[in-house]
């Protein structure tokens, strides 16, 4: 089938043409899926040659999983990103063994919460204060305000109840705000308001 | 910062999503046609490949083995049935034979008959 006409065609409908057979429902899973999983991956790891990594391994398992997929049980995105988030977890507990959830939130206006950040604009900023949040933190506001998920979604994902998903948002965001807010004038916020 | 800034902020990093390099695109669908073609060549070989031996291609022509041995079973009773002729089957055709006014040994065809008209006539 021509890649163009599988444009419509649902990521579900695409697995069970990849697991007939299908050349061009591999290509367009790949083109669709990757994207996705390897920006979830970079964000949550801060690191694209790992990200790498997680996504080659998530996508093989998809490729594996294809022909005993069974249709309505749950969307091959949120699976998806199910895999790839276990796959970063394990990768941040080997380098960081430490329960990082344990890490204490900094507290509102902490003086030098960015200190020896070197990069300017407020995406690295950003990107910078994700990346101190603890573990769970991260990749619920990732997976809601970056990837776009629902937080019913995420609560798949993340394999836990709708209001831990909600509390974990809440804490991370309020983190977010505490880390970033030092740097406000220096992030061009001071002008705009 | 306040909740509206925050909210700016990812929309400005949602907009610049890190991207998969190229190369990691290939790889990754190179891998997904093996994968492909590596749960197909099973298949394949299942219906490409003749199955061996004379009975095994007799009994692709007839339609699988229990056809088969259906057949041989049939083939058996038969030649059983000519050899030794069972009572029952005796008493059934004598019963036919009587009902049709036949009254010679129709089991029983002489073959090289030891009189001979045309011998005796010199």
């Amino acid at each position: 089938m021509a890649l163009d006409a599988l444009s419509e065609v649902s990521d579900e409908a695409l697995l069970v043409l990849y697991a007939n057979g299908d050349q061009a429902a591999a290509r367009a899973l790949t083109l669709r899926l990757t994207p996705r999983a390897f920006g979830f991956a970079a964000r949550v790891l801060s690191d694209r040659a790992e990200a790498e990594d997680v996504v080659q391994e998530a996508m093989l398992r998809l490729w594996r999983v294809a022909p005993e997929w069974r249709q309505g049980e749950a969307k091959i995105s949120t699976w998806l990103y199910r895999v790839v988030l276990n796959l970063c977890t394990d990768r941040i507990r080997k380098k960081r063994p430490e329960a990082l959830d344990e890490v204490p939130e900094p507290e509102d206006g902490q003086p030098g919460a960015l200190a020896g950040l070197i990069e300017q604009d407020r995406i690295q900023a950003l990107e910078a204060a994700l990346e101190r949040l603890p573990e769970r933190q991260r990749q619920a506001v990732v997976l809601r305000h970056l990837e776009g998920l629902g937080n019913p979604e995420i609560a798949e994902v993340m394999d836990i109840g709708v209001e831990a998903v909600e509390s974990l948002i809440a804490r991370g965001k309020r983190s977010l705000t505490a880390l970033l807010s030092p740097r406000r004038a220096e992030l061009g916020y001071e002008n705009e308001v | 910062m306040d909740e509206a800034e925050l909210e700016g902020l990812f929309a400005e990093a949602r907009a610049t999503t890190p991207l998969p390099s190229g190369s990691l695109i290939q790889r990754i669908e190179a891998v997904g046609l093996a994968e492909q073609a590596a749960h197909a060549e099973p298949a394949v070989r299942r219906s490409a490949t003749p199955p061996r031996g004379a009975l095994s291609r007799l009994s692709g022509w007839l339609g699988g083995l229990g056809v088969t041995a259906g057949l041989a079973t049939a083939t058996l009773a038969g030649v059983w049935l000519g050899a030794v002729q069972p009572a029952g089957l005796s008493s059934v055709t004598d019963s036919v034979s009587r009902a049709l006014g036949v009254t010679a040994n129709l089991d029983r065809v002489d073959l090289i008959p030891s009189f001979d008209p045309f011998a005796s006539e010199g």
